[in-house]
């Protein structure tokens, strides 16, 4: 009956707990959800990405050690921990009043501006820092990894012996090589980025996607946990095909494999 | 059947001989709690009183951007006659000046603004500064103990009739809600004829004809301003602090008696849901109307320009201008008014106590703390009705059954280490050993009195198996005899308010204890409104409740204290029949309460409540688990707090701090009626609290479906506020926000610039002045 509405009416369900169509809900939390995910997601790429070049570039130095040591106290300090230290230092060391949620009440309805987004940023740069702590550690020691077996190929040498600089050796020959996983990866993140930041946002009630699929399984609101689970399995085949494409996109090999000139 | 009839008769008479076998003693002395500030008694009448004044202000900026422009009339004719005068000497800090913003956190959410349906406004006060009522017990923490009968509010004055069956009440006359519309004996007839009196109506206190004295009550209106009840009783003066916050404070009948189903085509279900949370300007007698709400963000309450209370000075009420309902969670509340970014907090879960105590010893802590008397209780509350309340199956059958036993209940308070419970909380002089019955920081707490079963797991053993338990099947667990519940192990599930950590941290200790004991207690954490619908339902075998105000004031929601009516007591209702099986100790405890709530006699009343504590801690009849003190935590900016508030004795802290007299000293008082960026640079730093900075200068409205000319349909907004084709949508919304200054500066349109095309006001009050936020009368 929920499956026949949704495909027949476009109609989600009722919400027992917030007291209005669950698409009303769904529709509140997905765009802010994106926004913020897109963004610790593309910080945490480049960043992690930026990491494991200067790592696999420099190997065994202190820099690819200090590198490595960050990414794996990023992979490993549970985010709900760093969350909770992070509230209390900035209440109760560092005297932020500011704290919680997206705006301040004072910009909350206001329209856009300059100010507005100062806020925002005021209000969400510890969750932006923890997710981007977090999510580095993986993209660094992947691409490290793929960049130290492509440094040691044989193309690699043969652009070296033409003479080109070592940076566009690097960056123009090896890395685009390298990045083929990560890519793949993207595909499957999409729909970790919508619930990944349960903890955080929980902890700095945040209303995302996350807190409200938890929210609606502790009180038993069984069609917005239905409609974010269809909407994340959604994310999750849209994400893979973006990927597919991305992918097709990058490596010519795939192309010609396809058919595709 | 047959054998759970001769078990329960087995039980009623072994519980004289076991009471010979445990030994009962009084609690002990717990020690003082550090901090706590002491109360200044006064007498009733030197808090407030009716009269006219010669002349009455209001802020500025009301008078330049409304009166001037002809949007309201002037402040003399939008107060009553007489309007409620608030006297100086009882204010703590003297009278006040205007503006600031007063910001709250909650962790519930609105449902709607249908109180009187059973919807929740989210707690937290909200509902207490919209809904006023007809008389007040909150203030009455500060007045002396001989002088307590509630404070009039919406009705003035009463008398009672010489038989003392008939109450006569006049009510308070010229008061106007917030959309102009005058109050009246009406809005209380239709809250007495259609919510209480309409069975299929439960409003969200519960309140039913029994909280008023069941069959034989009636109310009648005399005239537009004065009702009359009848009493079967006689001098029934505990009627009156039952007509206080939440049992009594009536809705607009204007606006709900349309929309229900006696009156209109709507289902029950369509008038509890008639105003969602996203209709703002529903019609209030309160300070403050809610004119935003964005969800899981906040709600945003502005002054009302009809509030019918003034301060001696003959300045309208309230000073500050703007209420904030930061929709958060409730352990947020404590870190938000700590940190400072919320002003008001109930420091009443005991995890945050140590901290929240350390920050606000330092001399830059934003927020003061000061602690109270031990009021805040938990009871274990066993479901005694045996009688089929709740429709209960084989198994829930068998534990009310021991639910009724007096050796069970011992042994399961034998069984608890309070002392254990108590620390899982919070360490520290804070919490004290609870077994039941009245807080001790109650005025008629008798340590004497009170019977208490110490910590014997041993003894709790054997009480079990005189109760007839015992562990059959070798498992650590308990069972049943054979022939109740097929001779399964005992399982009793716990229902407790998920939302709580304190609720929860509580019943993992029971349960852990109670495994030790042999008893298999299996919790269940269900969220607060899901709670009190099985609550009333009957649909639970124990509850884990914080004590209401009943066993800390006593004298507020008496009738909870027994079984007095067939639905009035929380967890002991009538069955099917319409009959409360009530135990022989119980009729005891129901004699005591009634005669409690007839008499006069202080004294009497002193030593009733000693005979009530006696009998009701002697027989377990709640299982007490924890007590401690609780804290009010207040941003240091606030003026007019009365000193020793406590955060819950009649009512919550926030109704009885009486916020409408709290007051902030703005560095500068010269920003009169002024050009918003006069105004923004003379205002404090509070002023950039306020909800859109740079539109402070607004008012609540009308609501458009009321409105002359108005289609009815809140769900979907007031389609005729949309612009009309040609005009650029952000250009329109501005000027339909009614901010004056924006329109006068886009060429001097004024008043009618927020009207729908077409319509016409019916008076002048009703024309809009507002701050509807247009994006969220739109349907999504």
């Amino acid at each position: 009956m929920w499956i026949s509405g949704i495909v027949m009416h476009g109609d989600f369900g009722h919400s027992l707990f917030y007291n209005k169509p669950v698409a009303e809900v769904v529709a509140e939390r997905l765009p802010r959800t994106l926004a913020l995910a897109v963004v610790c997601h593309l910080l945490a790429s480049t960043i992690g990405i930026g990491f494991g070049i200067l790592a696999a570039t420099r190997q065994y130095s202190w820099i690819d050690s200090l590198l490595s040591f960050i990414s794996f106290l990023g992979m490993t300090v549970p985010r709900f921990l760093m969350a909770l230290v992070l509230v209390y230092l900035l209440v109760f060391k560092f005297d932020v009043s500011e704290i919680g949620n997206f705006y301040s009440p004072a910009y909350g309805g206001a329209p856009w501006s300059f100010g507005k987004f100062v806020d925002l940023l005021q209000h969400t740069w510890p969750v932006i820092a923890i997710a981007t702590f977090g999510g580095l550690a993986y993209n660094m020691r992947v691409m490290r990894g793929n960049l130290l077996d492509t440094l040691n190929a044989q193309y690699v040498e043969t652009a070296k012996a033409k003479g080109l600089s070592r940076s566009a050796v690097v960056l123009r020959h090896a890395v685009p090589n390298a990045l083929h996983p990560l890519v793949m990866y993207q595909g499957v993140v999409l729909p970790y980025m919508l619930s990944g930041e349960i903890e955080t946002a929980i902890i700095f009630t945040l209303p995302t996607v996350g807190p409200a699929i938890v929210g609606s399984m502790a009180v038993g609101d069984v069609q917005v946990t239905a409609t974010f689970m269809l909407v994340l399995a959604a994310t999750l085949l849209l994400g893979n095909i973006l990927a597919d494409l991305a992918l097709a996109w990058l490596d010519p090999r795939v192309r010609t494999r396809l058919g595709v000139a | 059947m047959n054998q759970l009839k001769t078990l329960a008769l087995l039980c009623a008479f072994g519980s004289p001989l076991a009471s010979f076998a445990a030994p009962a003693t009084t609690p002990p002395v717990p020690a003082d709690v550090p901090g706590t500030t002491k109360i200044s008694f006064v007498a009733r009448d030197t808090i407030e009183q009716y009269k006219a004044l010669p002349n009455y202000q209001e802020p500025d900026w009301v008078t330049e951007q409304f009166v001037k422009t002809g949007k309201l009339p002037p402040v003399a004719a939008r107060l009553p006659k007489e309007p409620l005068v608030f006297k100086t000497a009882n204010m703590a800090d003297g009278q006040g000046v205007y503006g600031d913003t007063l910001r709250h956190v909650i962790g519930a959410r609105p449902e709607g603004w249908n109180n009187w349906a059973g919807q929740t406004q989210g707690w937290g006060g909200i509902d207490i500064g919209m809904y006023e009522c007809l008389t007040r017990t909150a203030p009455l923490f500060q007045v002396k103990a001989e002088d307590q009968e509630p404070l009039p509010n919406l009705a003035r004055s009463w008398a009672w009739s010489a038989d003392g069956h008939k109450l006569t009440m006049k009510l308070i006359e010229g008061a106007k809600w917030s959309d102009g519309q005058a109050f009246g004996a009406d809005d209380l007839i239709f809250y007495w004829d259609d919510i209480i009196n309409d069975s299929k109506i439960t409003p969200l206190a519960a309140t039913s004809k029994g909280t008023f004295g069941g069959e034989g009550t009636t109310l009648k209106k005399i005239d537009d301003y004065t009702v009359q009840w009848t009493f079967k009783d006689a001098n029934a003066r505990q009627y009156l602090f039952a007509m206080a916050y939440p049992n009594f404070c009536p809705g607009p009948a204007h606006v709900l008696k349309p929309q229900h189903p006696r009156y209109s085509k709507n289902t029950y279900d369509q008038f509890k849901n008639a105003f969602p949370a996203k209709y703002m300007n529903f019609p209030v007698m309160g300070a403050w109307v809610p004119v935003n709400y964005r969800p899981d963000d906040i709600v945003v309450l502005r002054r009302n320009p009809y509030y019918w209370k003034v301060d001696e000075s003959g300045r309208q009420l309230p000073y500050v201008d703007e209420l904030h309902y930061k929709l958060s969670t409730w352990a947020d509340r404590d870190v938000q008014t700590v940190a400072g970014s919320a002003d008001f907090s109930n420091l009443e879960q005991p995890e945050n106590f140590v901290a929240s105590l350390r920050r606000s010893a330092e001399a830059s802590a934003p927020a003061r703390l000061a602690f109270g008397g031990r009021l805040i209780g938990y009871n274990l509350r066993m479901n005694y009705s045996a009688n089929g309340w709740g429709a209960p199956d084989e198994r829930g059958q068998a534990v009310r059954e021991l639910n009724r036993n007096l050796d069970f209940r011992k042994a399961v308070t034998m069984a608890l280490d309070r002392r254990v419970l108590n620390d899982s909380l919070v360490k520290g002089p804070f919490t004290a050993v609870y077994p039941g019955g009245l807080d001790s920081g109650s005025s008629y707490y008798d340590r004497s009195s009170t019977v208490y079963y110490p910590t014997d797991l041993t003894e709790a053993k054997a009480l079990l198996a005189k109760a007839g338990l015992k562990d059959t099947d070798n498992d650590g667990f308990v069972n049943f005899p054979a022939s109740m519940a097929g001779g399964k192990n005992v399982e009793i599930v716990l229902m407790v308010n998920s939302e709580y950590a304190t609720d929860k941290t509580l019943a993992e200790g029971v349960i852990s204890q109670l495994q030790k004991l042999g008893l298999r207690v299996i919790l269940s954490a269900v969220p607060g409104n899901q709670r009190e619908s099985l609550s009333t339902d009957g649909k639970f075998d124990w509850s884990l409740l914080r004590n209401l105000t009943e066993l800390g004031a006593v004298a507020q929601n008496t009738e909870q204290l027994a079984p007095i009516g067939p639905k009035t007591y929380g967890n002991h209702r009538a069955g099917p029949d319409g009959q409360v099986d009530l135990m022989p100790f119980e009729s005891e405890l129901v004699k005591i309460i009634n005669r409690f709530i007839l008499t006069t006699d202080d004294k009497e009343r002193v030593d009733l409540m000693k005979k009530y504590q006696k009998v009701a801690t002697e027989n377990v009849y709640t299982t007490g688990l924890s007590e401690y003190a609780g804290a009010l935590i207040i941003n240091k900016r606030f003026k007019n707090i009365p000193v020793g508030t406590p955060i819950l004795l009649f009512n919550w802290a926030e109704d009885s701090i009486i916020r409408e007299r709290v007051w902030y000293p703005r560095r500068s008082r010269a920003s009169s009626s002024c050009s918003r960026r006069r105004c923004r640079a003379s205002l404090g730093s509070t002023a950039r609290q306020a909800d859109h900075r740079l539109r402070h200068v607004r008012l609540p409205c009308v609501p458009p479906d009321l409105r002359a000319g108005g289609p009815r349909d809140p769900q979907r907004g007031d389609l005729r506020h949309h612009p009309g084709p040609g005009r650029r949508l952000r250009g329109l919304s501005s000027q339909s926000d009614g901010f004056p200054e924006r329109s006068q500066q886009r060429g001097g349109r004024r008043g009618g610039a927020d009207l729908p095309q077409g319509a016409r006001p019916r008076q002048i009050g009703a024309r809009a002045l507002c701050l509807v936020d247009q994006r969220h009368r739109h349907a999504r």
